[in-house]
């Protein structure tokens, strides 16, 4: 929390200083509690006449708590004094005069104006009380307007909106907002800026650029009457920006107050604004966890409700292709054979689908650790065995090339999707050629295929998410996914991919490179043979 | 000939598969028992032998690893795990628990029964006290500690000759990198991983024809490695030199 910079006014050019009464209304005041007495006066002389009653001084304690709870307690004090006059001059003998001589009366008098002035004090303090407990309910009832719509603003702009119109109702003034852009280099400002005159722009701009985003400001118009108190947002607001509150020229004393209740909104909305940023990101977390936790049950599910029958129909067929009377027969063997390769193609394909779908959501956690990039190839080509039958494979693996850092089974697997998508999209019988180098850093494995190869503006295209090139597309099945998988494997695994056209031949190449271990490392990985 | 058949447990819960894999398992020679919970299976094995146990590692009533490890208390009789989701981690768990072999759902049963009869070979009565262990052109005399290659012999060092003894004791059976490690180098060695990589680089050069596409000490990628005969050539014809 930084309530320096939302609790203080460090940098503001004002002195605070009580709110004062202005002398019309003082006047008024005095004028009104003295006219409550008077008008009462006649009533207390009826009721003494007609009734007899003696101690009828008690009775103009009624307009002097009017005028307390009315008029405050200049008001009051004016009706008491106006009461002690009417005693002296209508009560107390002699009457007619306003000379008091009997010590009672005299004892009475000060009697009234005691009780009087006490409880005019009380009743105007309970007057402001009650005044403040209203302002302070109103406030409440702002700030729970303005909360309400806090939670209901899907954005930053929103947000903002409604921080403007509950200043404006708040401080009573025409209120402008406007934001910063932090991230450009030289500050930028949206928001009502354009609405406000040139040298109030010039001061916002001023007091953005000198970074020092706290405390504020007023700005005068030159040679006018208009003024505007200028006010930071918190560090903690969302995003920088400056509150431009305007000041009409009758508003010079209670200028501290609307400064005080300028700060007060901006810190009530950082902090809603922070609570409300929390809420937000304790809520896409849990969300995010459960979405999580879905999928990776929908992809255990699924892989186990597809590959479980998938199981059985390749098994079935497995056997029966084994069995005499259809290995007998040439027909007959030639369609297991078939529900074999289909079998075996859509798991493939489902496990890409899997593969997809899981790289989707977490994040791998690869297991590195120095593998033998001839162990990568062997396993990739192991792997893709019934994918490469019909293509002549040639594998260029020398045997001194150093160790590569990789999560073993995620490189193998991009190789094989690697090898899977050369034998799809080229011709049976063309040669698929395999190859692994050293070169500086990395040990780059090259894969060649004698398709058709790739137009330039789809070299980079082939490894986003169900990309399928135009050649490609009509002739042959395919889900996109696979080397779209093979780039977030090596993604995962400090490894690279690239795809280029062959200039030998037609075809496509696509590398993968993977970091290597240097030759001094190459020493110490070895250990001791004795 | 009049030798007794051999007999399969099999351990799995989906009657498809069951069906699929008996008469797989028969058209080969094999008689077959049939479990389809753990509990059944391990009620099974203890009442008559089976000379192999196949066992299924997603199991109604309990994990498959429960069948390996019950089994493993008092029975040496070998085990292959099928699994539909094998990560590497599940494939070293359930060898480190006594399991000989895996095989990952969907598979061929040609692929099965390969692996069924290489361990029911290593199963086969005096296999056991075979002072010679041949894999392919490859021998090694444990008793004189000595290596061949295609007749000649061939100089090793010492860990190289341990390596190729361990693999030879368990020959047709993955061994994982910490088993390895942990007999050649020692249990404080179990992580060095790339150890083990540069020997057996090494020792694939003095034993295998083209060292970079083994076919008698192959990978298991991110398990171990295995000895074993090759079943069948390495795909690709490998180029030599570097002429393109």
């Amino acid at each position: 929390m930084n309530e320096a910079a939302i609790g203080q006014d460090p940098g503001l050019l004002l002195k605070w200083s009580p709110p004062s009464e202005p002398w019309s209304r003082v006047l008024l005041h005095i004028g009104v509690g003295a006219l409550l007495t008077a008008i009462f006066a006649p009533a207390a002389l009826i009721v003494q006449s007609a009734l007899g009653v003696k101690s009828v001084h008690i009775l103009f304690l009624i307009p002097v708590i009017v005028a307390s709870t009315r008029l405050g307690f200049i008001g009051a004090l004016s009706a008491t004094l106006a009461a002690a006059v009417v005693f002296a001059y209508f009560f107390y003998p002699p009457i007619y005069d306003i000379r008091v001589f009997s010590p009672d009366d005299m004892v009475a008098l000060v009697m009234f104006v005691t009780v009087a002035a006490i409880t005019s004090h009380l009743s105007a303090a309970a007057r402001t009380h009650a005044s403040v407990a209203a302002r302070n309910y109103r406030q409440l009832e702002l700030l729970y307007a303005f909360s309400s719509k806090l939670a209901a603003s899907p954005g930053p702009d929103e947000i903002l909106a409604a921080v403007r119109e509950h200043a404006s109702a708040l401080v009573g003034r025409q209120v402008s907002v406007v934001t910063l852009d932090a991230d450009e280099p030289a500050v930028s400002a949206t928001g009502d800026l354009a609405t406000l005159p040139a040298e109030v722009r010039e001061a916002v701009l001023a007091l953005a650029d000198g970074g020092g985003l706290e405390g504020g400001r007023l700005v005068a118009e030159p040679g006018g009457d208009r003024r505007w108190l200028l006010r930071p947002f918190s560090r903690n607001a969302p995003r920088p920006g400056i509150l431009v509150v305007e000041l009409d020229a009758s508003a010079v004393g209670d200028l501290g107050e609307l400064q005080a209740g300028v700060g007060r909104l901006l810190r009530e909305a950082a902090l809603m604004l922070e609570r409300l940023d929390l809420a937000t990101t304790v809520s896409e977390a849990e969300v995010r966890r459960r979405s999580e936790a879905l999928r990776e049950a929908i992809i255990g599910s699924a892989s186990h409700a597809l590959r479980t029958p998938l199981a059985s129909i390749l098994g079935s067929a497995s056997v029966l292709a084994r069995a005499p009377a259809v290995a007998g027969d040439e027909r007959l063997s030639s369609l297991s054979q078939i529900i074999v390769a289909e079998a075996e193609r859509l798991n493939g394909d489902i496990q890409k689908m899997l593969d997809a779908a899981a790289l989707s959501g977490a994040q791998l956690k690869p297991d590195l650790a120095w593998v033998d990039p001839a162990d990568l190839v062997n396993a990739a080509l192991e792997a893709r065995r019934r994918e490469l039958s019909e293509h002549d494979v040639v594998v260029a693996c020398p045997q001194d090339l150093p160790l590569v850092k990789a999560d073993a089974a995620l490189a193998s697997g991009a190789l094989g999707l690697v090898l899977d998508n050369a034998a799809r999209y080229s011709d049976p019988g063309t040669q698929i050629r395999i190859a692994a180098t050293a070169d500086g850093e990395y040990v780059r494995f090259s894969i060649e295929d004698e398709g058709p190869g790739l137009p330039a503006d789809e070299l980079s295209r082939i490894f986003e998410k169900f990309y399928r090139g135009s050649r490609a597309r009509a002739s042959t099945r395919g889900t996109g996914l696979g080397l779209w998988i093979a780039n977030a494997f090596l993604a995962a695994s400090l490894g690279r991919i690239a795809a280029s056209t062959r200039t030998d031949h037609t075809g496509t190449r696509v590398t993968i490179e993977l970091p290597a271990a240097t030759p001094e490392e190459m020493e110490d990985l070895g250990g001791s043979d004795e | 000939m009049n030798e007794p058949k051999q007999t399969i447990l099999l351990v799995e819960d989906e009657p498809q598969m069951r069906r699929f894999l008996r008469a797989g398992f028969e058209l080969d020679g094999l008689d077959v028992d049939e479990a389809d919970t753990a509990q059944g299976g391990v009620r099974l094995a203890t009442l008559k032998p089976f000379d192999l146990v196949v066992v299924d590692l997603g199991l109604p009533d309990h994990d498959g690893t429960y069948v390996i490890e019950r089994l493993r208390a008092w029975s040496t009789v070998p085990i292959i795990v099928l699994s539909v989701r094998f990560h590497e981690n599940e494939k070293v768990r359930v060898l480190d628990l006594g399991a000989d072999d895996y095989v990952v759902k969907p598979f061929g049963m040609a692929e099965l029964l390969a692996r069924a009869r290489a361990a029911l070979r290593r199963k086969a009565p005096g296999t056991a006290l075979q002072p010679v262990v041949t894999v392919g052109a490859l021998s090694i005399d444990l008793a004189h500690r000595r290596i061949h290659v295609a007749g000649r012999p061939v100089q090793m060092t010492p860990k190289e000759y341990r390596l190729l003894e361990i693999l030879a004791q368990h020959w047709g059976k993955v061994v994982t990198h910490q088993h390895l490690l942990r007999e050649i180098w020692g249990a404080a060695h179990v992580d060095a991983s790339h150890y083990l990589r540069i020997l057996v680089r090494k020792t694939r050069q003095k034993i295998e024809v083209d060292p970079a596409r083994p076919s008698l000490l192959t990978t298991e990628l991110g398990v171990g490695y295995r000895l074993s005969s090759p079943t069948s050539a390495p795909i690709g014809a490998s180029a030599t030199g570097d002429a393109s």
